[in-house]
């Protein structure tokens, strides 16, 4: 494993009931690296993070940590914000403190929902029960932090203060993120790497710079030829929206079409769609 | 580092202890108010709440067993916590071990306050005995550990686990049946009443323990070794990892429950008898009867629940059992019954004279103040049976025995004895053939007939009489100041006859107490001249003296602290020692039987025989 390795993925493969969930995943995230994993529902995004935060043994493949670091080091908000949810905030927090060992509980983000630690788990709302998860990760000061995919389920108030809590925890302790995640309007800032995944296996791994000058978009009214990559196509009322992966500059030579930028919250929606198209063609 | 891993442990133990004290008092509240429903509603009629509580304590703790083992995860999973315990920095064997941990202690805390009620004030009202609950108890905690992981429907997991117990059970029975069958215990049945009850032989209890780990084992290494991989993939996944691991580890304990049982079972103890060929009868009321004769083990069929053997002639042993008198043949190994009461009827005390078995039958119809007796005469050639009727008035109270037979001027007779308590003495009765009941003598001890004499006591002598013209006159008086006491013949010490040995009697050993001023032996032998009166004591010999003949008799010698037998020869005064054995008297004070032919030690399912007149050893190739 490379020193700078924060996470090395060799030939990780599950099934469950007969089905492939991951297929052969060879993966090595960098420390300090902010990756962003998207794909279609069922594509194995989540599975794959549960393999990383030990909620889920692979069938085949290994995961190797960066050395020296312990289960306490990785924290993991799963997608179901999955906590002890009779205890009292209170008691959460106790309990959490002793297991992760954390010395100092910040209480920032429950005094910015001003929330009551007597207050059953049960009873907080779905993003209460994020920001409070995430209070708990943020105190542990982790190494990996593992995010599934729960922004969605926040306000935007809370979704907001996650995302920035996420960023200083990025910024300040060199913390390597691994997140699942599908809306990037408003995570644009975070991911240094995409990772898009089909049916168990990585389809795209690029850096986000490089992804937007490798996916392009065509909108025309004719048939563009099949020599073009076309990872996705979109009929509109009288218009056709192709989207171009990978483009390579030859293509402007060869067929002289308008290569449009695409935002990177459309290039997630194209390759996703993409998957669809190809699944109903099959 | 390590405090710090200490810490994690300490809060997820601390939690857990928490989790099982919430779930510990709502079991206990219900276990107190059951019963006071069950009483105020009348459905317990007439019980005091103590009487209803025991029961209901008992099976309540049959589910508090299964609930402590199958409850590992249900706090988590009823609480969406299942991903972020397993995403905890504890190994999944440090998870499963602080888990376990309180709750193996909440069990054994109810057990231990179960066993406060059982040796206490709940011990007359409890529903099952205490091997029964304790057996059950601690395999449903096993067996539904092991199937914690099995499925998330707590009610599913009741039922996979009580079916399983069920099936342990069977399946505990099943190797019981099948061993003691294998093992040739073929009159055996295995009941389930005596597990109820408890009445419980131990290696009944060793046989439960141990082929019962043998079977618990594999299912609970079988959840330790899959737990490892336990996550939050189906349960199935688990299960099909259990039941992998499990499969193969079950055969082994099966076969290690097998081969454990078939050394654990051995039902009852053997009774063996030595011929006077050398022939060894092994009897065991479950089996049967096996002889062996050097080489070879002949199993005979039939059931006889006892064997007590009363005569040996030629190839015939005869034996009278409880409910009938057999004898079998040592030539052909054929077993032949003679008598079997009828309804209602029962015997003892047979003895052989000649061609004729005679032993006492009562029951039945009441006469005078006692039951109805009979001497009956059972001729072996015919069968043909004749029954004397004993209701004379004289021998209504105390014990009967026959002590003796003759024939005076072609009429055959029967001597009786009946012997009141200790202190009062006895009679003895001259019975013949054509019914004439004549009071012979009485008797201050336990008379002895060597025919044509006959020993009897007062106070003060030794009474003898011989049997002269059909009355037995007095023919000396010894004064036995010491208390002396005659011993019989071989095995029929009461009586013995002329006719049917060549030799006749003219010495007999006898025993009495010694005195405080004679320290050291318990009994003191020594030997009787009928023919001069004189008596010498034989201070040499020790123990209990066994005579066969009237010439030669044996000793035994035990030493209980060095565990050692010495056996000696005695002919007249003459006492050599033939030979020592060592000796475990753990199982039994007398591990071992004197023969006329010889010593047969047993002890447990082994026995060891050693031949007169030196007591060389006798190998039997399949003993």
């Amino acid at each position: 494993m490379a020193s700078q390795s924060a996470v090395e993925i060799n030939n990780l493969s599950l099934k469950i009931g007969g089905k492939t969930i991951l297929n052969k995943i060879d993966l090595e995230i960098q420390k300090g690296e902010a990756v962003v994993i998207a794909g279609r529902n069922g594509s194995g995004k989540t599975t794959l993070l549960k393999c990383l935060a030990g909620v889920l043994f692979p069938d085949k493949g290994r995961i190797a940590y960066q050395s020296g670091l312990s289960r306490k080091g990785i924290g993991f908000i799963s997608d179901k914000v999955s906590l002890f949810e009779k205890y009292s905030i209170k008691q959460g927090i106790a309990f959490h403190k002793d297991v992760y060992k954390i010395d100092d509980f910040d209480p920032t983000l429950i005094n910015e929902l001003n929330l009551d630690k007597d207050q059953k788990i049960k009873d907080l709302s779905a993003g209460e029960r994020i920001l409070f998860h995430l209070s708990l990760i943020l105190s542990q000061k982790p190494e990996i932090l593992l995010v599934d995919e729960i922004i969605h389920a926040a306000d935007p108030y809370i979704r907001e203060i996650f995302l920035e809590s996420v960023i200083d925890l990025l910024e300040d302790h060199g913390t390597t993120l691994v997140m699942v995640n599908h809306t990037f309007s408003e995570i644009e800032k975070i991911p240094e790497r995409i990772l898009i995944m089909e049916k168990g296996r990585f389809i795209a791994d690029e850096k986000s710079e490089t992804l937007g000058e490798k996916l392009k978009k065509i909108i025309t009214e004719t048939k563009i030829p099949e020599e073009i990559p076309c990872l996705f196509k979109r009929e509109l009322t009288h218009l056709k929206e192709y989207y171009i992966y990978p483009f390579q500059e030859e293509l402007r030579k060869n067929f002289p079409y308008d290569y449009k930028n695409v935002r990177l919250n459309e290039i997630i929606k194209a390759f996703i769609g993409g998957q669809y198209a190809q699944k109903r063609n099959q | 580092m390590k405090s710090s891993r200490l810490l994690s442990e300490a809060s997820m133990l601390k939690k857990e202890i928490n989790d099982v004290l919430k779930q510990t008092l709502f079991f206990a509240l219900i276990i107190l108010l059951l019963p006071a429903f069950l009483v105020l509603t009348k459905i317990y009629p007439d019980r005091s709440y103590l009487n209803a509580f025991f029961p209901v304590f008992q099976f309540g703790l049959f589910f508090w067993a299964f609930f402590m083992g199958a409850s590992l995860f249900s706090v988590e999973r009823g609480q969406n916590g299942m991903e972020y315990l397993l995403s905890l920095p504890l190994s999944r064997y440090k998870l499963i071990g602080l888990k376990v941990l309180p709750r193996l202690i909440s069990l054994l805390i109810f057990y231990g306050i179960f066993l406060i009620f059982f040796f206490g004030p709940g011990s007359n009202s409890l529903a099952l005995s205490l091997i029964c609950f304790s057996f059950i108890y601690f395999s449903l905690y096993f067996i539904s550990l092991s199937f914690s992981a099995s499925s998330e429907n707590f009610l599913v997991l009741f039922v996979i686990s009580f079916l399983f117990l069920f099936l342990f059970l069977g399946l505990e029975y099943s190797l019981f049946w099948l061993t003691v069958k294998a093992k040739g215990y073929i009159f055996f049945t295995p009941k389930i009443t005596p597990f109820i009850t408890g009445d419980l032989e131990p290696f009944t209890v060793s046989f439960l323990i141990m082929t019962g780990s043998c079977l618990l084992i594999p299912s609970l290494a079988a959840f330790i070794f899959s737990i490892k991989r336990f996550d939050i993939k189906p349960p199935r996944v688990h299960n099909k990892r259990f039941v992998t691991i499990l499969a193969p580890l079950f055969i082994i304990g099966l076969l290690a429950s097998l081969f454990l049982s078939h050394r654990i079972i051995y039902i009852g103890t053997n009774d063996y008898y030595l011929t006077r060929d050398h022939k060894l009868i092994e009897h065991n009321g479950y089996f049967g009867f096996r002889i062996y004769d050097g080489e070879k083990a002949h199993k005979i069929r039939g059931f006889y629940p006892s064997f007590l053997p009363f005569a040996e002639e030629g190839p015939y042993v005869y034996g009278g059992g409880y409910d009938c008198i057999f004898r079998v043949n040592t030539a052909d190994f054929n077993v032949e019954e003679l008598y079997r009461p009828p309804e209602g009827k029962n015997f003892y005390g047979a003895q052989k004279s000649r061609q004729t078995i005679a032993f006492l039958e009562y029951g039945g119809r009441r006469s005078f103040e006692g039951i109805e007796k009979k001497l009956v005469l059972l001729h072996i050639a015919s069968k043909k049976m004749f029954r004397i009727s004993l209701d004379f008035e004289a021998l209504q109270n105390g014990h009967i025995r026959l002590m003796g037979a003759g024939t005076y001027k072609e009429r055959d007779f029967w001597l009786v004895s009946i012997m009141g308590a200790p202190e009062k003495g006895g009679q003895i009765f001259r019975l013949w053939q054509d019914g004439e009941f004549r009071l012979v003598k009485e008797t201050r001890y336990i008379p002895l007939y060597i025919s044509p004499y006959l020993l009897t006591y007062s106070e003060k002598d030794i009474i003898i009489s011989e049997d002269r013209e059909g009355r037995f006159e007095t023919i000396r008086k010894i004064p036995n100041k010491k208390q002396y006491r005659f011993i019989g013949i071989g095995d029929r010490p009461w009586f013995w006859s002329e006719e049917e040995n060549d030799n006749p009697i003219t010495k007999l050993y006898s025993w009495r107490y010694s005195s405080k001023e004679e320290p050291g032996e318990d009994t003191i032998c020594a030997l009787l001249n009928l023919e001069t009166s004189e008596i010498e004591e034989l201070p040499d010999v020790k123990g209990w003296p066994y005579c066969f003949s009237g010439d030669v008799c044996y000793s035994e010698e035990i030493n209980l602290e060095e565990k050692t037998l010495a056996v000696y020869k005695i002919r007249e005064n003459q006492i050599n020692l033939i030979r020592k054995f060592n000796v475990s008297f753990k199982e039994t004070f007398h591990p071992y039987e004197i023969f006329e032919s010889g010593i047969v030690f047993s002890q447990g399912k082994k026995a060891r025989v050693y031949a007169f007149p030196d007591l060389r050893k006798i190998k039997f190739k399949h003993l």
